[in-house]
């Protein structure tokens, strides 16, 4: 048992910590949101520089064998800057999608991920599709020519590099597909929490196919597994920013001629929200070292019971800093209600509070 | 980061497991079992088996006759010996005056008191709080006034909510020794002989009907001048290192898991409308969620003990420590709850065999749930109250 990090991983927090305090403060972001694409390209090329994506890479794919404790540390520090970027798509998603893959196309894909060359996303959910679970419409020839409609792809229309979750001949499948293929139309909107999506229609759009590896549904599964990490991670950083926001805001804002701050009813409010936090950050740590778990049973029951965690507790955060501030907080000019849309997108991303309820009810509760 | 446990470590679990299995007396168990708490007798006898093996004084150093365990050995024996439904080692002997001795007391007061101590031949019970000081432990006003002419203390003065006096052979007071200042530097630390004429014990019966608690009263009690701990007026300094203490033990993370355990058996086997409560999507809910939370406090305790462990500055407020308290209290509160739930109407008897055996018209379980929830209501009082955690909270760690 042990929840220190190592020398490395230490580093690893501290350099990019120190990028992103350099790269992102609110008015760099709300530049970087008005950017065609909707982020800074150089700032993509950036986290390739810091090495960051090579990290969940095995070294026989050309990474540095990082495990989702790696994952987590880039998440928090994220988190807390608020990040616009579809690093969990880069980090968690396409690695973990990948294992379908043969080596070829797992080293392929990697090189031009760790190199930032290649900007990767996941078109899995379909419209009307509100859980997880539900059935893929989306369909692929023998040929590999998709059909479809896909929701919500996280900078859908920014990406290069498309993972389609769709039906093939064999059953369900993952399909890789170029930016701008043919066939492939791409209806791009802003999201909540200040990044860019799109519903993506395939249209006998040609793709490739992983296989050579683990079965699809495996990787999927592994995806989701660290797409919840990753999530719990970033919220983290979330809380860990909203708090440090509303303390400072309280300190400094006077009322009946002393800050507010100093009122016991504003005092054990924000305290409340520290003791959630901290049980969000032992949770994030239980979900990266359970979502490398070689029992995938015991490994989605892990993540599901970390995700109810970080669902109550960042209501409980995000409505306490928005309360605290008071008018304030529900202006679009403090940063603090731009950190209660991302939280609130946490909560459902990856599967909200009911699904994952359901999943470990359904399994009558984590193993003993 | 590692979350499991090295192989060491497991055959370690399993020794502890094995001992206490083949050790632990029958009675004890079924008596836990039931719900209620251990009586003095079955927890000295436990104790003392402890004691004999080396692991009653899981924290203390060698020299004063720890096992040498690491933090996560520590950890593992208490989570064992709460999920086998076994007494706590004493908590006020181990937990608190010993670590106090260990560390502030000389050397001649260590070689007195430790050995007894660990063996639970003297049964020490806590004198902090009195009627007007709770909370704000500082304005205590019990007082031990110097008597030059006998070389001695004489204290006067009432403490209250004193857990166990009724078996304590001493009592650790906090007493004041001085007026001047700041109200937490006149504060002494003291070791009073509970036989000492002038020491009187007053039973309080809390609402569940239980016996744990007393008022404790001083007239003119003669203490020798080599009780007093470590230096006059430090008191206060011995206190909070002793909570400290006191709050890392305040989860019992495996006794809930034990209790979750035991209300999943329960749910299976109690049929509600045609079929097992287990079975019920409303309890489902209810047993995930407290299982969700368990496991979340689980990590929290385990991610503080691994930073000491690490040897992480203890000098600092760790915000985990208050984190802990409090949400160990809830979830304790919270099991309690879940078993008033599950009983139903059959929760409403009141067992105390006053009217005979009329009243036991369930299981073992029924008749304990309404009066554990009722107890249990003190785990957010006591050891610093949710409130003062807090307060704690918003002024070491937010600055506010």
């Amino acid at each position: 048992m042990n929840f220190e990090l190592n020398d490395e991983q230490r580093m690893l927090s501290d350099s990019l910590t120190r990028f992103l305090s350099d790269k992102y403060d609110f008015e760099k972001r709300r530049k970087y949101m008005e950017m065609e694409g909707g982020f800074d390209p150089a700032i993509w090329q950036g986290y390739a520089e810091l090495g960051i994506f090579a990290l969940p890479f095995s070294e026989d794919e050309g990474g540095l064998g990082g495990t989702s404790v790696e994952t987590m540390i880039v998440g928090q520090a994220m988190g807390y800057a608020l990040t616009n970027e579809p690093w969990i798509e880069a980090m968690a998603i396409a690695p973990s999608l990948l294992q379908a893959g043969s080596a070829e196309q797992r080293a392929e894909v990697a090189e031009g991920i760790i190199g930032g060359e290649i900007i990767p996303t996941w078109a899995h959910l379909e419209p009307g599709m509100i859980d997880r679970g539900e059935d893929i419409a989306t369909t692929a020839g023998a040929d590999g020519a998709l059909s479809g409609t896909k929701t919500v792809v996280i900078f859908g229309a920014e990406a290069n590099l498309i993972f389609v979750t769709a039906r093939g001949p064999e059953g369900l499948g993952l399909y890789m597909v170029k930016g701008g293929a043919s066939g492939l139309d791409a209806r791009e909107y802003k999201t909540q929490d200040g990044r860019r999506a799109a519903e993506l229609t395939f249209d006998g759009t040609p793709s490739v196919r992983l296989s050579g590896g683990i079965p699809a549904e495996e990787a999927i599964a592994l995806a989701e597994a660290r797409g919840v990490s990753a999530v719990m991670a970033e919220s983290l950083g979330c809380m860990e920013k909203a708090i440090e926001e509303t303390v400072e805001y309280i300190k400094g804002r006077e009322q009946f001629g002393r800050p507010i701050g100093s009122f016991q009813a504003l005092q054990h409010i924000a305290a409340g929200a520290v003791v959630e936090k901290e049980q969000v950050k032992s949770m994030a740590m239980y979900a990266s070292v359970m979502c490398d778990d070689g029992d995938a049973t015991a490994r989605d029951l892990a993540l599901s019971a970390a995700k109810v965690k970080m669902c109550d507790a960042s209501r409980e955060v995000g409505q306490m800093a928005i309360q605290l501030h008071g008018g304030v907080g529900m202006t679009m000019e403090y940063a603090i209600g731009h950190y209660f849309k991302r939280m609130t997108m946490q909560e459902i991303a990856y599967g909200d509070r009911d699904f994952h309820m359901d999943r470990l009810c359904e399994a009558g509760g984590l193993a003993a | 980061m590692e979350l499991t446990f090295t192989p060491e470590e497991e055959a370690f679990r399993q020794e502890v497991r094995e001992f206490i299995e083949a050790n632990l007396p029958a009675a004890t168990r079924d008596h836990l079992k039931r719900g209620n708490p251990p009586t003095k007798e079955m927890t000295v006898e436990w104790h003392k088996i402890l004691h004999a093996k080396g692991w009653a004084t899981p924290r203390w150093p060698a020299e004063w006759g720890g096992p040498g365990w690491s933090v996560t050995q520590m950890y593992i024996f208490q989570q064992e010996n709460q999920r086998a439904g076994a007494p706590d080692p004493q908590g006020f002997n181990v937990g608190m005056i010993g670590p106090v001795l260990i560390q502030f007391a000389s050397d001649e007061m260590k070689k007195e008191f430790l050995p007894k101590i660990a063996s639970l031949d003297y049964w020490f019970c806590q004198g902090f709080s009195e009627p007007g000081a709770g909370s704000d432990l500082a304005s205590l006003k019990t007082k031990a006034e110097w008597d030059e002419a006998g070389q001695q203390w004489i204290v006067n003065g009432q403490k209250t909510w004193t857990t166990y006096a009724q078996h304590a052979d001493w009592i650790f007071l906090l007493v004041r020794t001085s007026n001047e200042g700041k109200k937490q530097e006149g504060i002494s630390f003291l070791l009073v002989d509970m036989t000492s004429p002038g020491v009187e014990v007053h039973p309080i019966q809390t609402m569940d009907g239980g016996h744990e608690i007393n008022s404790v009263f001083f007239t003119d009690v003669k203490v020798p001048a080599k009780n007093l701990i470590g230096e006059v007026n430090k008191g206060w300094t011995y206190a909070k290192f002793l909570l400290g203490n006191e709050r890392l033990g305040a989860p019992r993370v495996g006794s809930s898991q034990a209790k979750l355990e035991e209300l999943k058996e329960i749910a299976q086997t109690r049929i509600v409308r045609g079929k097992p409560l287990w079975d019920h999507p409303r309890f489902r809910d209810k047993f995930v969620e407290a299982q969700v939370e368990l496991k979340a406090l689980e990590m929290t305790v385990m991610r503080v003990l691994s930073s000491m462990q690490a040897g992480a500055d203890t000098g600092k407020p760790d915000p985990a420590t208050s984190v802990i308290k409090i949400k160990g209290a809830q979830m304790i509160q919270r099991l309690t709850e879940l078993f008033v739930e599950v009983a139903g109407e059959q929760a409403m008897p009141w067992t105390d065999g006053e009217l005979g055996d009329n009243a036991r018209i369930g299981d073992a379980w029924v008749e304990r749930a309404a009066p554990n929830y009722f107890n249990y209501r003190k785990s957010s009082i006591y050891g610093g109250s949710d409130q003062v955690q807090k307060g704690i909270i918003s002024k070491a760690i937010l600055g506010l």
